[in-house]
């Protein structure tokens, strides 16, 4: 069954077809790479989908429920964990502080307890507390829990924004270009953790990147985004060797690498 | 770029040894010395209304008003980073509200309390509501707007506020007392700082200050960005509106001129030369500005033959907020940072290695 389903989606901004008619079905437990060049419209539908963008026509469905009009939040309350192109995390919180509030919507005490001081709220602190510091051990990046931000590199704040992203427990996890910033190392890790991830915390993941050696690796399905259309679509080996995509998107390169 | 593709992967999950850093702790003696610092710097609290002598003991219950304030305004320009110039007529419906539910409706101080208190807070909703489509400097305009609408208009319906002769608002039974009543306003401090700690470390609070940052990573996480932006507002029209009800009754009578929109830029002051988000920073804010009269007249009184004046207030507190802000832009809360670290049981210098960590 397929938890994500978009089906002719478009929006232009002005005289910007920014996307087109752009369909595509991501199953559970699948990863699925959104690649193409800059300006293709891979962030913008992830915008879509996640509610930050309203298309002009088209409809979008989460775990089989439309979600037109629902605000990004209450996408996220179905399950919709995300991360932006340009880190989304709270600047002056310590990576821990992040997690805490990422984790807003598994919190079940009233705001109200938590004003007046219930014991209830308490109790669950420090269990929000513990998720937060399982969750960054998860990436590897426990150590760092009380760090504040300011401290880290572009590529570890990524990788923060990353576990915040998983700590909203969701089911569906976007990343928007997750390796910013990260070596060839950090980079391979970076595969296995979500290729582990996946099964461990039962995660369908949708990956915007450029770094295709990474797409190509981990995707179970890639789709080539191009001036706002979905330009081939399969698996990575297919992908590997479509020579539209080529064309368009892997230059010179291609040939290496097919 | 190619290695990565030459290998199949293993599935394995990285299970990282490292575990958090240790938190720093004070040894047995540091937790004494702390907790007899914070224990004289309570009973200098506790022993103010007493200190300070009976003349000017008003001087001390409007400070603790003040401070209440200050504390209420923080919640908007330290946690959602919205600034209001409105404050002085959220301060002023609290008051009249408690004036008019004593003096014109005759019932008792407590019933006054809670109608201020919720006066304060819708009026801070409708305020909210403009805040969620204007910010920044529109919406200090905005607010600045209601608060000369408030003193020119609002607190002038004499049916309501007396007009300009004001309004009583008597002290409840149990609290006529000068010093009674101002350690009444002490606790009503104390109310608000523990309320305040609890928001900022519960999930409204932490909402609250991640919309500040990003409205659009928060509601990325969930958070009802529209929802919470107005509770915020909420409480800070509930705790400015308490503020106003415990000032009404100070001097037991309230007049329009109490609430000139200009008293809104003293607030503003004060949270930002304590240093917004801070709260032990925002009560001394508020408290340098409230003392600040009272202090000059006192040293005009040990040196009668200095030019010293009480009228002087306003330029003092123009150079002192110059002076800090020039070299703390953080105010006092900067300038401070060793001791209130130290004061909750931290180290006095921050830990050099939650700076490098990274490579740790």
């Amino acid at each position: 069954m397929s938890v994500l389903s978009v089906s002719d989606v478009s929006l232009a901004f002005g005289g910007l077809q920014a996307l087109a008619d752009v369909s595509l079905d991501v199953h559970e437990n699948e990863i699925v790479g959104l690649i193409g060049p800059n300006g293709a419209g891979k962030t913008t539908l992830f915008n879509c989908i996640t509610g930050f963008e309203t298309p002009d026509a088209g409809t979008i469905t989460i775990h089989g429920r439309r979600v037109t009009g629902l605000r990004p939040d209450e996408r996220t309350r179905l399950g919709l964990g995300r991360t932006f192109q340009h880190v989304g995390l709270v600047r002056s919180f310590t990576v821990l502080e992040n997690l805490l509030v990422a984790q807003h919507r598994g919190i079940r005490y009233h705001v109200g307890s938590g004003l007046f001081g219930a014991p209830s709220a308490f109790a669950e602190e420090e269990v929000i507390e513990e998720q937060a510091l399982h969750v960054l051990d998860h990436l590897g990046l426990a150590h760092l829990a009380d760090t504040p931000l300011s401290g880290l590199s572009y590529g570890t704040l990524k990788q923060v924004e990353v576990a915040a992203a998983l700590a909203t427990d969701p089911t569906i996890l976007m990343l928007d270009e997750p390796l910013a910033g990260l070596g060839p190392r950090e980079t391979a890790e970076f595969g296995d953790r979500l290729l582990a991830m996946r099964h461990e915390l039962d995660l369908t993941i949708v990956v915007i990147e450029h770094h295709v050696p990474f797409v190509l690796r981990v995707c179970d399905y890639v789709h080539v985004l191009n001036f706002g259309r979905i330009l081939a679509t399969g698996e990575p080996d297919e992908i590997r060797g479509n020579p539209i995509v080529a064309e368009a998107y892997l230059g010179d390169s291609a040939a290496a690498l097919a | 770029m190619t290695d990565v593709l030459a290998e199949p992967i293993p599935i394995v999950i990285h299970q990282a040894p490292v575990h958090r850093r240790e938190r720093w702790r004070p040894s047995r003696a540091g937790r004494f010395v702390r907790m007899a610092v914070l224990a004289v710097l309570a009973g200098f609290v506790v022993a103010s209304p007493h200190l300070i002598g009976a003349i000017r003991i008003n001087v001390l219950s409007t400070a603790a008003t003040s401070v209440i304030v200050a504390l209420s305004l923080n919640i908007l320009i330290g946690y959602t980073g919205q600034v209001s110039l409105g404050h002085s007529a959220f301060v002023g419906m609290g008051a009249f509200t408690a004036g008019f539910v004593i003096s014109t409706l005759g019932m008792p101080w407590e019933a006054a309390l809670v109608a201020a208190v919720g006066v304060g807070a819708a009026q801070a909703l409708a305020i909210g509501l403009v805040a969620l489509r204007v910010r920044g400097l529109y919406l200090a305009l905005v607010t600045l707007v209601y608060a000369v609408f408030a003193e020119r208009v609002l607190f002038n319906i004499e049916a309501i506020t007396g007009g300009g002769g004001g309004i009583e608002a008597t002290r409840p039974g149990w609290a006529t007392g000068d010093v009674t009543y101002a350690y009444l306003c002490i606790l009503g401090v104390a109310a608000v700082w523990i309320f305040d700690w609890r928001l900022t470390s519960s999930k409204a609070g932490r909402a609250i200050e991640a919309l500040r940052d990003s409205e659009r990573v928060a509601a990325s996480w969930g958070i009802n960005v529209t929802a919470f932006k107005l509770l915020a507002f909420v409480l800070s029209g509930a705790i400015a509106g308490l503020g106003g009800a415990l000032f009404a009754s100070v001097e037991q009578l309230i007049a329009p001129l109490d609430f000139a929109f200009l008293g809104s830029v003293t607030f503003v002051m004060m949270a930002i030369f304590g240093g917004v988000g801070s709260r032990p920073g925002v009560v001394l804010g508020a408290l340098v500005f409230s003392f600040l009269a009272y202090g000059l007249e006192r040293l005009a009184e040990a040196f009668p033959d200095q030019p010293i004046n009480a009228s002087a207030t306003p330029l003092v507190a123009a150079l002192l907020v110059l002076g800090v802000l020039l070299y703390f832009p953080g105010g006092l809360a900067q300038l401070l940072r060793p001791v209130f670290r130290w004061l909750s049981f931290g180290p006095w210098k921050s830990l050099p290695s939650q700076l490098v960590g990274e490579e740790a």
